[in-house]
């Protein structure tokens, strides 16, 4: 076993620190990288939290570096890996979805009632049902469809339906049910929304 | 829980017709469902895409209607449950059938459209598996293949400010399913192409490198013509005269041109590296086999501060497999080989043209009744999917040529980087702006002009061409064979 180890380094002082090593005659520092931008790329594909830049800067740090010593497996393994982790920014991944929403969010809220609810619903509907006001619905719909998670769909540029994708569909049954709004939530929630939409408006206006 | 499965033996009959792509909707929807082996999501997306293309007349005019909007969401919201179900065959097969003897026969037609659009969506979410791919319907289904292509990457449109863009899109211009459905799949019919698309992806390594560059919001290109001075060798065949008249071919960079081809590639890296150039494009039937040879040793050895990521390394006369192709080469910025491209379309000199340029003709060993290149042609165009868009780089006529201009466009290839040899840039220049409006395609095209004529010639040495209003197709007439530009400075705003 190596005892070399990078662990708790980030990625590209990893590469740099095995550069070093290897200059010093410790060859074992590339198979101990290999296992630490191995893990790196799943920790990233699992919880979408690795910084995805570093991660690829370093992938290709470390590929051209072995394919300039010229050493495999490591140049084919690690220029695959970067090859991975390009392939998952184009996958969604629940990690990413359950940010985008916020289990406890209005977000959430909203997909659950699209999932629920038998047909298509109109952003007017919504903000029935939800007690907020349009551009609020609007603004999550967004977030909900930029996440994949759900569809608009407009006619002629004038009404929109909303309907669940299919993982948003798959997501949303993960969701807890909406409650109704009791009176004391949506009292403390008008305050915040009015709060947050004064931090918009110019210094002088506030005062 | 599933459904029953559904009462096949009702509509025992209907998947006998001889099905075609305008028999009556539900006969083909019928046949494809119940058929053996059984219809798979992908075949049913590729059916339905073309049914819906050959009745996208009726499909637009229903859309058109406020009154079908809502059944069209509602149709949507049900297939994309059904499709993931493992008995959807049969439940969508329930809904045509509670739809065949509706008294309106548009109906099916929204609801195909509809489940046209769930599968368009599930496919999108599976993209690494299906983009790519190809699909093949039986003959009884109308027979055809299918090709899945995501929608390209758009950087080079994307730094081009909203009020310079623009404001005709493709979308103005078509009128297919994926446009009047707003589809994200571009799905190409392949079996009439004389030439194959065939989709790969960019060097994961060079992906990246040019992602990164690209945050600096711009690129810097360089159109390298660098060779004006020196002797190609040229071989004709007038044994083997024929229709098209003399066959010839580039042999190779004369000898003794060597020393002063190799010396000035060494200074084009070097000046590209000095002002941080990041794709390197050089012209056609320039850099022959050698000299390819010496740039990529230098690419691979040469210190140099700052190198491309891309080099589209122009074409030449090459021996592949026993048969001559006009092929060109792109490399990495470390030398290494990304993919090649040979030429599809046949270039002639037709004796009219021969006989008002007994220059050329001398040049390239033929007479007055014309000449051919002789060389096999490639039945493949190779797209090229990375953080630039997608690439292509036909060689000459094969850009400005009619006959893949339609693939072009199909395949919504938007970033063209072209090796040329003409002294008629027009065509070009006209090819630059009918794909610019068409799918928002950037055409770089480097030329080699001086080839034609003894002269050396300083005409028409590059042109660069960006999807925007109102650049227009800028060329080059200069006697400094490297032209080298951001992408900024093209948009006027630097």
């Amino acid at each position: 076993m190596s005892s070399l180890q990078f662990v708790d380094l980030s990625p590209t002082e990893s590469v740099e620190r095995a550069q070093q090593a290897v200059a010093e005659g410790h060859t074992d520092a590339w198979g101990a990288l290999d296992r630490h931008l191995r893990w790196s790329l799943i920790s990233h594909l699992q919880n979408r939290t690795e910084n995805q830049d570093a991660l690829g800067v370093a992938l290709l740090q470390a590929s051209r570096w072995a394919d300039h010593e010229e050493r495999e497996p490591w140049a084919t393994r690690w220029a695959y890996l970067l090859e991975l982790l390009r392939d998952a920014d184009r996958q969604p991944a629940l990690a990413s979805e359950l940010r985008a929403v916020g289990p406890e969010g209005r977000a959430a809220e909203m997909l659950r009632i699209l999932v629920d609810h038998p047909n298509p619903l109109r952003p007017t509907e919504l903000v029935e049902r939800m007690g907020l006001s349009i551009q609020q619905i609007s603004n999550l719909g967004r977030k909900l469809e930029t996440a994949g998670l759900i569809s608009r769909r407009s006619s002629g540029g004038k009404a929109i339906w909303l309907l669940p994708t299919a993982r948003g569909f798959k997501l949303g049954e993960l969701l807890p049910a909406p409650s109704p709004l009791s009176k004391e939530e949506e009292i403390d929630e008008a305050p915040e929304t009015s709060f947050w939409q004064k931090l918009d408006e110019p210094v002088a206006k506030i005062a | 829980m599933n459904n029953p499965p559904f009462p096949w033996h009702l509509l025992e009959g209907c998947n006998k017709f001889v099905l075609s792509m305008t028999a009556p909707l539900h006969e083909t929807l019928v046949a494809a469902l119940s058929g053996a082996p059984p219809l798979r999501r992908l075949d049913l997306h590729a059916l339905l895409h073309r049914l819906c293309a050959v009745r996208i007349v009726n499909l637009r005019n229903c859309l058109r209607e406020p009154a079908w909007a809502e059944p069209l969401a509602k149709f949507e919201r049900q297939a994309t449950l059904i499709l993931e179900k493992g008995d959807w065959r049969d439940q969508l097969a329930q809904k045509i059938l509670r739809w065949i003897g509706g008294d309106d026969p548009d109906r099916l037609l929204v609801f195909c459209a509809a489940t046209l659009r769930a599968l368009d969506a599930r496919h999108q979410e599976r993209r690494l598996d299906v983009a790519g791919s190809t699909v093949s319907l039986s003959a009884a289904l109308g027979g055809g293949e299918t090709l899945f292509l995501p929608p390209p990457a758009t950087p080079l449109s994307d730094l081009i400010p909203q009020p310079q863009r623009l404001r005709r899109g493709p979308g103005d211009l078509k009128s297919d399913p994926r446009e009047i459905l707003g589809l994200w799949w571009h799905l190409v019919a392949l079996e009439d192409l004389p030439v194959q698309p065939r989709l790969q992806e960019l060097d994961a390594r060079v992906s990246h490198e040019l992602a990164g560059r690209l945050k600096t919001l711009d690129l810097r290109f360089a159109l390298a013509s660098p060779f004006a001075e020196l002797l190609y060798g040229i071989r004709s065949d007038p044994a083997r005269f024929g229709a098209d008249g003399t066959p010839y071919r580039f042999s190779e960079l004369r000898p003794e041109s060597l020393e002063e081809a190799q010396r000035n590639l060494l200074e084009i890296l070097e000046r590209c590296s000095e002002l941080k150039v990041d794709v390197l494009c050089f012209p056609e039937l320039t850099l022959d086999t050698d000299l390819q040879n010496r740039l990529v040793l230098l690419l691979k050895t040469q210190d140099l501060p700052h190198r491309p990521v891309l080099v589209m390394a122009g074409s030449f006369h090459v021996d592949s497999n026993g048969q001559w192709v006009n092929r060109c080469r792109i490399f990495s910025g470390q030398g290494r080989l990304l993919f090649s491209q040979d030429k599809c379309v046949p270039y002639r000199i037709p004796a009219s043209q021969a006989g008002e340029s007994p220059e050329l003709c001398a040049l390239l060993g033929i007479d007055h009744r014309g000449g051919s290149e002789d060389i096999h042609l490639s039945g493949f165009l190779e797209i090229v999917d990375g953080p630039l868009g997608r690439l292509a780089t036909p060689i000459c006529l094969d850009y400005c040529g009619d006959q893949l201009r339609d693939l072009f466009i199909a395949t919504a290839v938007n970033l063209l980087l072209v090796p040329a040899m003409t002294s008629r840039m027009e065509p070009f220049q006209k090819r630059a702006q009918d794909l610019g409006t068409q799918s928002g395609a950037a055409s770089f095209v480097t030329n080699s002009a001086w080839l034609l004529g003894k002269k050396r010639s300083d005409r028409n040495l590059a042109l660069a061409y960006l999807p925007a209003h109102p650049v227009p197709v800028l060329t080059r007439d200069s006697a400094d064979p490297l032209w080298v530009f951001s992408i900024r400075e093209l948009l006027g705003l630097t």
